[in-house]
């Protein structure tokens, strides 16, 4: 039994966990980032390629949604969506993503970021 | 799993069968049924099976991209559904791949007339092996995605030309007279036989990418729906060699052997079916590497004794001695004539030796492979010292080295978290020590578990700052970290509003400078010694200029203090230096005979840094010395 294991934890030793559902690997505005300049742009770096068609970014201020472009992917990043902002004015905002990654399974969650 | 995605996995799995009996049935036509008049009525029949595969297959492909556009879309009703599938269709990855997959499958149906299968063949092959880019494997991206998504279509190849293959093999055995249908068997079994290593092969491949290697196996939901497929795949494949070496031979002698060999073959093939569905709702699951391995069992394989020049030799021999024992019944079942003296030598080498293989496994806990979310970060690190001051310092000490108020009145000496022996532990083992504690030989609790007290994040927090300490501590004793810590994750300001944080970095060395506002240094610029250089900045209002980025918040401030062990005053004028790797590898004060003000010396420090890179894999963060 144990010789077993053995064997293959040592086949397995060489193991590169790869993600295989697009998670939230980074993003700008940074989640909890304080800014001092409001930012023109969100940009969510996901851990694998997304549909932008079935993906949303959605961000919010204490009065609700505010009103912002569609999610774009940039030509160069399949792992990116982008969305334009309009001019914050101070306050803390959240943005909640709802994203599909390109093998159809879908992912959400949310994080703030304040502007001062 | 919603009711949408059960039946997304149902119709995935009831398409993958047919694809793989359409691939399955037209090669053993080719390679395995043996050519004859006596064959004429069993290849008709297969033909009849080749169309209904085949249309089963458009029909349930069909299906699928319908109901799985619907779950992608969240379509609640069938108007919707049908609404969104074009999009799907024609502006999606998975839409695409699935598209070309159906119109092979057409051409392939057309085709059906012309004598010569093997372009249908090839058409059907290929629309199989398109399986990983549907799913996780074609979403990873770059080479270890291409690698996965090579070793996923061999596995749906030879799963194809296998379970496939039954059906006809079921047909041939009935039909064909006795002898021929043991010829068509042992025509069968390189087919078989090539699969099976292929399967084998490419599915260790995938434990250790997508399952996170045995932890993730044994310790996940997703590693369990393989483990089932794991063990139907054995069950499989003992029948199948049952068959092959008993049956087969009985039937060449005897047709009375017919109906056994059915019984068995219809059993391979349920059991076959069966390894497809769980390997559709395996698909169709988050896998192993985002879960936290829960480990079922007491012990873990550690391979530190190796690294031990006074240990490594007994397992070493014990290892040899065994492989040769193993060499030794392999030839026992090859040789009849020396089988029995062969099998009892290897029974009593591994009867010796196996019982020193045993200092290879430590005492594990449930959480021993779970791994820190935190990246080491700043934030988290500043955070888990507030925590240690408020929880753990009256036991611990506000210095960690075990001598807190409370320490005294205690049935175990609070262990001194300084100390080298802590570095031993990896990070699922802290995590597990932390949230169940520690109870004395008599019973007696020294140590309570913080599980209901700290979240999990607080936990880790709690770990990285202890990490980031001991190392600090050591960096105060001895002027160097006693092995490779990673620079704290942090987010910085450079020029243009760009934000970057450490991954940005990767690649480039990189020069980390604090700069207090008492001091008034000046951040010069250090643009031609081929570093990023960025600033930690505390008390003031730097704007970033050139290539040097700015890191303002506190907890970075704090974080490099940790890990150098000085006081928050002391930090202002340190110098770091973090190789393309993110390593930390040498750190410099004012006041250390070495001039780090001078950009020679510094450029010097930094190419021998760059040409000597440390061969530790980053993602495990801590190596593990016991
Ligand atoms: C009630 C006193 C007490 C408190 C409070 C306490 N500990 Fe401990 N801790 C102990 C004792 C005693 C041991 C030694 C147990 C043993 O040797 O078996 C220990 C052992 C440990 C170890 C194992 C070290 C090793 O290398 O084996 C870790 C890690 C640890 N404590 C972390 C913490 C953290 C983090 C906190 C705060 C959240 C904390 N402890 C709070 C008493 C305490
Ligand atoms: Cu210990």
């Amino acid at each position: 039994m144990r010789l077993a294991a053995l064997l293959m934890l040592m086949m397995a030793a060489a193991a590169t966990p790869a993600a295989a559902h697009a998670f939230l690997e980074r993003a700008v505005p940074p989640v909890g980032s304080e800014l001092a300049t409001p930012p023109g742009q969100i940009v969510l770096t996901f851990t694998e390629g997304v549909e932008p068609l079935f993906s949303t970014i959605e961000v919010r201020d204490a009065h609700g949604s505010v009103p912002t472009g569609k999610p774009r992917l940039p030509p160069d990043n399949a792992r990116q969506l982008v969305i334009d902002l309009p001019s914050l004015p101070g306050g803390e905002y959240t943005v909640i993503w709802h994203a599909t990654s390109v093998d159809t399974h879908r992912t959400e969650g949310s994080y703030r970021f304040t502007v001062h | 799993m919603s009711d949408i995605e059960i039946a997304a996995a149902v119709l995935r799995s009831v398409h993958v069968a047919a694809l793989a009996s359409l691939f399955g049935t037209l090669l053993f036509m080719a390679v395995a049924l043996p050519v004859g008049s006596g064959t004429a009525q069993v290849r008709r029949s297969m033909r009849r099976l080749v169309l209904i595969s085949g249309l089963a297959g458009l029909i349930a492909g069909l299906a699928w991209l319908t109901v799985q556009s619907a779950a992608i879309a969240g379509a609640d009703s069938v108007a919707m559904a049908l609404h969104v599938v074009p999009t799907v269709a024609l502006r999606t990855q998975f839409g695409h791949w699935m598209l070309l997959r159906l119109f092979l499958l057409v051409v392939a149906l057309f085709l059906m007339r012309r004598p010569g299968v093997a372009i249908q063949i090839a058409l059907a092959g290929v629309a199989l092996a398109v399986q990983p880019l549907l799913g996780h494997a074609g979403a990873i991206g770059g080479a270890a995605g291409a690698q996965l998504i090579a070793s996923e279509a061999l596995h749906l190849l030879a799963a194809g030309a296998w379970l496939g293959g039954l059906l006809p093999l079921f047909l041939a055995v009935g039909c064909l007279s006795h002898e021929m249908a043991a010829a068509t068997c042992r025509g069968f079994t390189p087919i078989g036989l090539a699969s099976v290593l292929l399967l084998a092969g490419t599915a260790v491949m995938q434990i250790a990418t997508l399952m996170g290697g045995l932890p993730g196996l044994f310790g996940t939901g997703y590693g369990h729906v393989a483990l089932l497929k794991l063990g139907l795949f054995v069950v499989l494949l003992s029948l199948a060699v049952l068959n092959r070496l008993v049956l087969t031979d009985r039937l060449a002698a005897t047709a009375s052997t017919r109906p056994h060999m059915r019984v068995s073959i219809a059993a391979e093939m349920v059991l076959g079916a069966l390894v497809v569905v769980a390997a559709a709702f395996l698909a169709s699951r988050t896998p192993g590497t985002h879960e936290q391995p829960v480990w079922p069992f007491a012990w873990r394989l550690d391979l530190g004794v190796f690294s031990d020049t006074a240990s490594w030799a007994e397992p070493t021999i014990a290892l040899g001695a065994t492989a040769i024992g193993l060499a030794i019944a392999v030839a026992g079942v090859i040789w009849h004539r020396i089988r029995w003296p062969a099998l009892g030598m290897f029974a009593a080498i591994e009867i010796v030796a196996i019982p020193h293989l045993d200092v290879l496994f430590v005492a594990a806990y449930p959480t021993s492979f779970f791994t820190s979310p935190t990246e080491f970060a700043a934030t988290a690190i500043a955070h888990g010292a507030r925590l240690f001051a408020a929880d753990c310092a009256v036991c611990h000490g506000v210095e960690a080295r075990g001598d807190g108020p409370a320490a005294r009145s205690l049935p175990l000496p609070p262990a001194d978290l300084t100390a080298n022996h802590f570095r031993a532990h990896n990070d699922g083992e802290l995590y597990w020590f932390i949230s169940h504690g520690f109870t004395a030989p008599d019973g007696e609790t020294a140590m309570a578990g913080f599980s209901g007290v700290l979240s999990s994040e607080a936990i880790w927090h709690l770990i990285d700052y202890l990490r980031a300490h001991n190392a600090g501590i050591a960096m105060r004793r001895t002027g160097s970290w006693p092995q490779p810590l990673p620079m704290p994750q942090f987010d910085a300001q450079c020029s243009g509003g760009r934000i970057i944080d450490l991954d940005d970095l990767r690649g480039r060395a990189a020069l980390i400078v604090a700069v207090s506002g008492d001091e008034q240094v000046e951040p010069r610029s250090f643009d031609n010694i081929g570093a990023a250089v960025v600033v930690v900045a505390r008390g003031i209002a730097a704007t970033p200029t050139g290539a040097t980025c700015i890191a303002s918040e506190p907890q970075v401030w704090t974080a490099l203090a940790i890990v150098l062990g000085v006081s928050l005053d002391a930090l202002a004028g340190t110098q770091v230096l973090v190789d393309q790797d993110g390593w930390m590898r040498a750190a410099w004060r004012p006041g250390d005979a070495e001039d780090w003000t001078d950009p020679n010396t510094l450029a010097a420090r930094l190419r021998d840094i760059q040409s000597h890179p440390i061969a530790v894999n980053m993602t495990g963060a801590q190596v593990h010395h016991h």
